[in-house]
Protein backbone atom coordinates (compact mmCIF):
# COMPACT_ATOMS: atom_id res chain seq x y z
CA UNK A 1 0.00 0.00 0.00
CA UNK A 2 1.46 3.35 -0.91
CA UNK A 3 1.99 5.90 -3.59
CA UNK A 4 3.41 3.39 -6.05
CA UNK A 5 1.62 0.12 -5.26
CA UNK A 6 -1.91 -0.56 -4.04
CA UNK A 7 -4.32 2.08 -2.76
CA UNK A 8 -2.84 5.32 -1.48
CA UNK A 9 -3.60 7.59 1.44
CA UNK A 10 -1.52 10.71 1.60
CA UNK A 11 -1.11 14.28 2.77
CA UNK A 12 0.49 17.15 0.92
CA UNK A 13 3.16 19.69 1.77
CA UNK A 14 4.70 22.73 0.20
CA UNK A 15 8.47 22.99 0.62
CA UNK A 16 9.49 26.26 2.24
CA UNK A 17 12.54 27.28 0.22
CA UNK A 18 14.36 25.77 -2.70
CA UNK A 19 16.93 22.99 -2.85
CA UNK A 20 20.52 24.24 -3.20
CA UNK A 21 21.85 24.60 -6.76
CA UNK A 22 24.23 21.70 -6.13
CA UNK A 23 21.54 19.41 -4.69
CA UNK A 24 22.62 16.59 -7.00
CA UNK A 25 25.91 16.49 -5.08
CA UNK A 26 24.61 17.43 -1.63
CA UNK A 27 21.45 15.38 -1.25
CA UNK A 28 23.04 11.93 -1.83
CA UNK A 29 25.34 12.55 1.17
CA UNK A 30 22.41 13.52 3.38
CA UNK A 31 20.22 10.65 2.17
CA UNK A 32 22.98 8.14 3.00
CA UNK A 33 23.50 9.86 6.36
CA UNK A 34 19.82 9.41 7.18
CA UNK A 35 19.34 6.04 5.45
CA UNK A 36 17.48 3.34 7.31
CA UNK A 37 19.46 1.03 9.60
CA UNK A 38 18.13 -2.31 10.74
CA UNK A 39 17.44 -2.69 14.46
CA UNK A 40 19.77 -5.71 14.32
CA UNK A 41 22.59 -3.18 13.86
CA UNK A 42 21.36 -0.97 16.71
CA UNK A 43 21.50 -3.06 19.90
CA UNK A 44 19.23 -1.74 22.63
CA UNK A 45 17.15 0.42 20.28
CA UNK A 46 13.42 -0.21 20.00
CA UNK A 47 12.80 2.05 16.99
CA UNK A 48 14.66 2.89 13.83
CA UNK A 49 13.65 5.31 11.05
CA UNK A 50 15.31 6.21 7.78
CA UNK A 51 15.20 6.36 4.00
CA UNK A 52 14.92 3.33 1.73
CA UNK A 53 14.46 2.83 -1.99
CA UNK A 54 10.83 3.57 -2.94
CA UNK A 55 10.79 0.50 -5.19
CA UNK A 56 12.56 -1.80 -2.71
CA UNK A 57 12.15 -1.35 1.05
CA UNK A 58 15.19 -3.58 1.72
CA UNK A 59 17.57 -1.32 -0.22
CA UNK A 60 19.11 1.39 1.95
CA UNK A 61 22.30 1.81 -0.07
CA UNK A 62 21.02 3.63 -3.17
CA UNK A 63 24.03 2.55 -5.26
CA UNK A 64 22.57 4.06 -8.43
CA UNK A 65 20.96 7.07 -6.70
CA UNK A 66 17.62 5.67 -7.86
CA UNK A 67 15.78 8.36 -5.89
CA UNK A 68 16.50 10.92 -8.61
CA UNK A 69 13.56 10.39 -10.94
CA UNK A 70 13.25 13.66 -12.73
CA UNK A 71 11.43 15.87 -11.75
CA UNK A 72 10.99 13.92 -8.51
CA UNK A 73 13.01 12.85 -5.55
CA UNK A 74 11.29 9.60 -4.63
CA UNK A 75 12.06 7.77 -1.39
CA UNK A 76 10.31 5.71 1.22
CA UNK A 77 10.55 6.47 4.90
CA UNK A 78 10.84 3.21 6.80
CA UNK A 79 9.91 2.96 10.47
CA UNK A 80 10.76 -0.27 12.30
CA UNK A 81 9.56 -0.83 15.84
CA UNK A 82 10.26 -3.68 18.23
CA UNK A 83 7.74 -4.00 21.01
CA UNK A 84 8.17 -6.01 24.20
CA UNK A 85 4.82 -6.87 25.79
CA UNK A 86 4.69 -5.22 29.24
CA UNK A 87 3.48 -8.37 30.95
CA UNK A 88 6.27 -10.46 29.40
CA UNK A 89 8.85 -7.93 30.63
CA UNK A 90 7.33 -8.05 34.11
CA UNK A 91 7.30 -11.83 34.20
CA UNK A 92 10.93 -12.21 33.06
CA UNK A 93 12.02 -9.48 35.51
CA UNK A 94 10.31 -11.28 38.40
CA UNK A 95 12.03 -14.55 37.47
CA UNK A 96 15.43 -12.87 37.16
CA UNK A 97 14.99 -11.01 40.46
CA UNK A 98 14.01 -14.24 42.23
CA UNK A 99 17.11 -15.97 40.88
CA UNK A 100 19.40 -13.18 42.13
CA UNK A 101 17.68 -13.07 45.54
CA UNK A 102 18.10 -16.84 45.99
CA UNK A 103 21.69 -16.82 44.79
CA UNK A 104 22.72 -13.95 47.04
CA UNK A 105 20.41 -14.93 49.88
CA UNK A 106 18.66 -11.54 49.98
CA UNK A 107 15.11 -10.77 51.04
CA UNK A 108 14.92 -7.48 49.10
CA UNK A 109 16.88 -6.13 46.14
CA UNK A 110 18.10 -2.52 46.08
CA UNK A 111 16.33 -0.28 43.54
CA UNK A 112 19.53 0.08 41.48
CA UNK A 113 19.91 -3.68 41.17
CA UNK A 114 16.27 -4.08 40.14
CA UNK A 115 16.77 -1.45 37.43
CA UNK A 116 19.92 -3.20 36.17
CA UNK A 117 18.01 -6.48 36.00
CA UNK A 118 15.14 -4.81 34.14
CA UNK A 119 17.51 -3.29 31.56
CA UNK A 120 19.32 -6.59 31.02
CA UNK A 121 15.98 -8.43 30.62
CA UNK A 122 14.76 -5.72 28.22
CA UNK A 123 17.88 -6.11 26.08
CA UNK A 124 17.56 -9.90 26.09
CA UNK A 125 13.90 -9.79 25.04
CA UNK A 126 14.63 -7.09 22.47
CA UNK A 127 17.10 -9.40 20.73
CA UNK A 128 14.33 -11.97 20.40
CA UNK A 129 11.62 -9.55 19.24
CA UNK A 130 10.76 -9.30 15.56
CA UNK A 131 10.35 -5.70 14.38
CA UNK A 132 7.19 -4.40 12.77
CA UNK A 133 7.96 -2.41 9.65
CA UNK A 134 6.03 0.56 8.30
CA UNK A 135 7.00 1.98 4.92
CA UNK A 136 5.67 5.37 3.83
CA UNK A 137 6.38 6.70 0.36
CA UNK A 138 7.55 10.25 -0.25
CA UNK A 139 7.46 12.08 -3.56
CA UNK A 140 9.07 15.47 -3.84
CA UNK A 141 8.22 17.19 -7.10
CA UNK A 142 11.08 19.62 -7.64
CA UNK A 143 9.18 21.51 -10.33
CA UNK A 144 6.19 22.38 -8.15
CA UNK A 145 8.24 22.13 -4.92
CA UNK A 146 5.52 20.07 -3.29
CA UNK A 147 5.73 16.80 -1.39
CA UNK A 148 3.29 13.92 -1.16
CA UNK A 149 3.71 11.75 1.92
CA UNK A 150 1.99 8.38 2.06
CA UNK A 151 0.35 8.63 5.48
CA UNK A 152 -2.33 10.82 7.10
CA UNK A 153 -1.91 10.36 10.87
CA UNK A 154 -0.92 13.69 12.47
CA UNK A 155 1.77 12.29 14.77
CA UNK A 156 3.48 10.31 12.03
CA UNK A 157 3.25 13.21 9.57
CA UNK A 158 4.81 15.61 12.11
CA UNK A 159 7.64 13.17 12.74
CA UNK A 160 8.17 12.75 9.01
CA UNK A 161 8.27 16.52 8.45
CA UNK A 162 10.96 16.79 11.12
CA UNK A 163 12.95 13.94 9.53
CA UNK A 164 12.66 15.65 6.13
CA UNK A 165 13.95 18.90 7.67
CA UNK A 166 16.93 17.12 9.22
CA UNK A 167 17.80 15.44 5.92
CA UNK A 168 17.24 18.24 3.43
CA UNK A 169 17.46 21.32 5.69
CA UNK A 170 14.11 22.55 4.37
CA UNK A 171 10.84 23.01 6.20
CA UNK A 172 7.61 21.33 5.05
CA UNK A 173 4.43 23.42 5.23
CA UNK A 174 1.23 21.36 5.34
CA UNK A 175 -1.30 22.00 2.58
CA UNK A 176 -4.77 22.24 4.13
CA UNK A 177 -7.88 24.03 2.82
CA UNK A 178 -6.97 27.55 3.93
CA UNK A 179 -3.35 27.24 2.78
CA UNK A 180 -4.53 25.78 -0.53
CA UNK A 181 -6.99 28.65 -0.96
CA UNK A 182 -4.20 31.18 -0.48
CA UNK A 183 -1.99 29.30 -2.94
CA UNK A 184 -4.76 29.09 -5.56
CA UNK A 185 -5.59 32.79 -5.22
CA UNK A 186 -1.94 33.77 -5.66
CA UNK A 187 -1.68 31.49 -8.72
CA UNK A 188 -4.66 33.35 -10.18
CA UNK A 189 -3.00 36.69 -9.57
CA UNK A 190 -5.35 37.59 -6.73
CA UNK A 191 -4.81 38.76 -3.17
CA UNK A 192 -4.39 35.75 -0.87
CA UNK A 193 -6.17 37.69 1.90
CA UNK A 194 -9.41 37.12 -0.02
CA UNK A 195 -9.45 33.65 1.55
CA UNK A 196 -10.35 35.31 4.85
CA UNK A 197 -13.52 36.71 3.31
CA UNK A 198 -14.95 33.23 2.83
CA UNK A 199 -17.15 32.77 5.88
CA UNK A 200 -18.65 29.48 7.13
CA UNK A 201 -21.97 28.43 5.60
CA UNK A 202 -24.98 27.36 7.65
CA UNK A 203 -27.38 24.85 6.18
CA UNK A 204 -29.58 24.15 9.19
CA UNK A 205 -33.28 24.91 8.83
CA UNK A 206 -33.27 25.77 12.50
CA UNK A 207 -30.37 28.22 12.94
CA UNK A 208 -29.95 27.04 16.53
CA UNK A 209 -29.28 23.45 15.39
CA UNK B 1 -1.01 31.37 14.75
CA UNK B 2 0.18 27.74 14.68
CA UNK B 3 -0.79 25.49 11.77
CA UNK B 4 -3.08 23.42 13.99
CA UNK B 5 -4.90 26.55 15.20
CA UNK B 6 -5.21 27.83 11.64
CA UNK B 7 -6.58 24.46 10.48
CA UNK B 8 -9.12 24.49 13.32
CA UNK B 9 -10.11 28.10 12.64
CA UNK B 10 -10.62 27.54 8.95
CA UNK B 11 -12.00 24.00 8.87
CA UNK B 12 -15.35 25.22 7.56
CA UNK B 13 -13.64 25.96 4.24
CA UNK B 14 -13.04 22.26 3.52
CA UNK B 15 -16.42 21.19 4.87
CA UNK B 16 -18.34 23.72 2.80
CA UNK B 17 -16.28 22.82 -0.26
CA UNK B 18 -17.36 19.18 0.10
CA UNK B 19 -21.03 20.19 0.39
CA UNK B 20 -20.75 22.41 -2.67
CA UNK B 21 -18.99 19.61 -4.55
CA UNK B 22 -21.77 17.19 -3.68
CA UNK B 23 -24.39 19.74 -4.73
CA UNK B 24 -22.61 20.54 -8.00
CA UNK B 25 -22.03 16.88 -8.81
CA UNK B 26 -25.75 16.18 -8.50
CA UNK B 27 -27.17 19.26 -10.12
CA UNK B 28 -24.78 20.43 -12.81
CA UNK B 29 -25.52 19.39 -16.33
CA UNK B 30 -22.01 19.91 -17.61
CA UNK B 31 -18.76 18.38 -16.44
CA UNK B 32 -15.98 20.46 -14.87
CA UNK B 33 -13.79 21.91 -17.56
CA UNK B 34 -10.13 21.46 -16.84
CA UNK B 35 -7.19 23.47 -18.12
CA UNK B 36 -6.38 22.22 -21.58
CA UNK B 37 -10.03 21.58 -22.37
CA UNK B 38 -10.38 18.14 -20.81
CA UNK B 39 -13.65 17.47 -19.00
CA UNK B 40 -13.93 15.88 -15.57
CA UNK B 41 -17.09 14.24 -14.32
CA UNK B 42 -17.40 13.79 -10.57
CA UNK B 43 -19.90 12.07 -8.32
CA UNK B 44 -20.34 10.99 -4.70
CA UNK B 45 -20.90 7.29 -4.23
CA UNK B 46 -20.41 4.83 -1.45
CA UNK B 47 -20.01 6.82 1.72
CA UNK B 48 -20.42 10.24 3.30
CA UNK B 49 -19.57 11.04 6.91
CA UNK B 50 -21.18 13.87 8.87
CA UNK B 51 -20.50 15.08 12.39
CA UNK B 52 -22.01 17.38 14.94
CA UNK B 53 -20.77 18.56 18.27
CA UNK B 54 -23.24 19.03 21.07
CA UNK B 55 -23.89 18.36 24.74
CA UNK B 56 -23.45 14.65 24.12
CA UNK B 57 -20.03 15.11 22.50
CA UNK B 58 -19.22 14.43 18.86
CA UNK B 59 -21.99 12.59 17.03
CA UNK B 60 -21.11 10.91 13.74
CA UNK B 61 -23.47 9.82 11.00
CA UNK B 62 -22.07 7.60 8.26
CA UNK B 63 -24.30 7.14 5.23
CA UNK B 64 -23.31 4.31 2.96
CA UNK B 65 -24.80 2.78 -0.12
CA UNK B 66 -24.34 2.67 -3.83
CA UNK B 67 -26.05 5.99 -4.20
CA UNK B 68 -25.57 8.58 -1.50
CA UNK B 69 -28.19 10.76 -3.09
CA UNK B 70 -30.10 9.56 -0.11
CA UNK B 71 -32.33 11.65 2.06
CA UNK B 72 -30.64 10.70 5.29
CA UNK B 73 -27.39 12.50 4.51
CA UNK B 74 -29.00 15.70 3.28
CA UNK B 75 -31.38 15.58 6.21
CA UNK B 76 -28.34 15.53 8.51
CA UNK B 77 -27.00 18.65 6.75
CA UNK B 78 -30.31 20.41 7.32
CA UNK B 79 -30.06 19.41 10.97
CA UNK B 80 -26.76 21.25 11.25
CA UNK B 81 -24.37 18.31 10.92
CA UNK B 82 -21.10 19.00 9.11
CA UNK B 83 -19.82 17.00 6.17
CA UNK B 84 -16.40 15.71 7.18
CA UNK B 85 -15.52 13.05 4.63
CA UNK B 86 -16.84 11.70 1.33
CA UNK B 87 -16.08 8.98 -1.15
CA UNK B 88 -15.67 10.53 -4.57
CA UNK B 89 -15.42 9.18 -8.09
CA UNK B 90 -13.77 11.33 -10.72
CA UNK B 91 -13.67 10.46 -14.40
CA UNK B 92 -11.63 12.21 -17.08
CA UNK B 93 -11.37 10.66 -20.51
CA UNK B 94 -10.94 6.90 -20.11
CA UNK B 95 -9.57 7.24 -16.60
CA UNK B 96 -11.43 6.95 -13.32
CA UNK B 97 -10.15 7.68 -9.81
CA UNK B 98 -11.92 6.65 -6.59
CA UNK B 99 -10.90 8.17 -3.27
CA UNK B 100 -12.11 9.61 0.01
CA UNK B 101 -11.45 13.26 0.78
CA UNK B 102 -11.53 14.60 4.32
CA UNK B 103 -12.61 18.15 4.99
CA UNK B 104 -10.14 19.13 7.71
CA UNK B 105 -6.84 18.62 5.89
CA UNK B 106 -8.19 17.70 2.45
CA UNK B 107 -6.04 14.60 2.59
CA UNK B 108 -6.68 11.83 0.10
CA UNK B 109 -7.57 8.42 1.52
CA UNK B 110 -7.78 4.95 -0.05
CA UNK B 111 -7.10 6.33 -3.52
CA UNK B 112 -7.52 3.88 -6.36
CA UNK B 113 -5.96 5.27 -9.49
CA UNK B 114 -6.84 3.99 -12.95
CA UNK B 115 -5.26 0.57 -13.35
CA UNK B 116 -1.59 0.57 -14.28
CA UNK B 117 -0.80 -2.48 -16.36
CA UNK B 118 2.54 -4.04 -15.65
CA UNK B 119 4.20 -6.44 -18.02
CA UNK B 120 6.75 -8.97 -16.87
CA UNK B 121 10.25 -7.59 -17.22
CA UNK B 122 9.01 -4.05 -17.71
CA UNK B 123 11.22 -1.23 -16.48
CA UNK B 124 10.00 -0.48 -12.90
CA UNK B 125 10.57 3.22 -13.58
CA UNK B 126 7.89 3.07 -16.30
CA UNK B 127 5.40 1.81 -13.71
CA UNK B 128 6.57 4.49 -11.28
CA UNK B 129 6.03 7.32 -13.73
CA UNK B 130 2.68 6.05 -14.93
CA UNK B 131 1.33 5.73 -11.40
CA UNK B 132 2.77 9.00 -10.08
CA UNK B 133 1.56 11.01 -13.05
CA UNK B 134 -1.96 9.65 -12.49
CA UNK B 135 -1.79 10.80 -8.85
CA UNK B 136 -0.48 14.21 -9.81
CA UNK B 137 -3.18 14.57 -12.45
CA UNK B 138 -5.88 13.88 -9.87
CA UNK B 139 -4.42 16.47 -7.49
CA UNK B 140 -4.16 18.98 -10.31
CA UNK B 141 -7.81 18.44 -11.24
CA UNK B 142 -9.04 18.61 -7.65
CA UNK B 143 -7.09 21.84 -7.12
CA UNK B 144 -8.76 23.30 -10.21
CA UNK B 145 -12.19 22.30 -8.91
CA UNK B 146 -11.32 23.85 -5.53
CA UNK B 147 -10.26 26.98 -7.39
CA UNK B 148 -13.64 27.01 -9.14
CA UNK B 149 -15.29 26.80 -5.71
CA UNK B 150 -13.31 29.80 -4.46
CA UNK B 151 -14.30 31.74 -7.55
CA UNK B 152 -17.96 30.88 -6.94
CA UNK B 153 -17.71 31.89 -3.26
CA UNK B 154 -16.09 35.23 -4.09
CA UNK B 155 -18.53 36.01 -6.88
CA UNK B 156 -21.50 38.38 -6.29
CA UNK B 157 -23.72 35.61 -7.73
CA UNK B 158 -22.97 33.43 -4.70
CA UNK B 159 -25.52 35.12 -2.44
CA UNK B 160 -28.15 35.66 -5.10
CA UNK B 161 -27.98 32.44 -7.13
CA UNK B 162 -25.58 29.67 -6.08
CA UNK B 163 -26.22 29.56 -2.33
CA UNK B 164 -30.04 29.73 -2.65
CA UNK B 165 -29.86 26.89 -5.21
CA UNK B 166 -27.67 24.88 -2.82
CA UNK B 167 -30.17 25.42 0.01
CA UNK B 168 -33.03 24.33 -2.25
CA UNK B 169 -31.09 21.15 -3.06
CA UNK B 170 -30.57 20.40 0.64
CA UNK B 171 -34.26 20.97 1.38
CA UNK B 172 -35.23 18.61 -1.44
CA UNK B 173 -33.44 15.92 0.53
CA UNK B 174 -35.53 16.70 3.58
CA UNK B 175 -38.97 16.81 2.02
Amino acid sequence: MGLIYGSASFCRYEVDGSPPDNYVEEFPKEIIRYAFHSLDDLPGEERSTGWVNILDMFDNEFRAMEYFKEPFIALSWRVDVKRIPKKALLQYCREAEKEVKERENLEYLPKGTREEIKESVRLRLLRRAIPQSGVYDMLWNLQTNTVLFGATGSKLCDEFAEFFRKTFHLQLLPIYPYALAQRVLIDRGKDSALAEEIKPLYFAEDPGA
Amino acid sequence: MSVIDEVRESQSLGRDFLVWLWFRSETMEEAFEMQGGEEAELWFEGKVTLQSEGDRGVETVVCTGENVRIREARFALAEGKKLTRAKIHLRAGDHEWVFELDSTWMNFHSLKTPRVFREKGEDPDALFYERVLLEEKLIFMMDQIFSEYLEARLSPAWDTEEFPALMRWIRQGVK
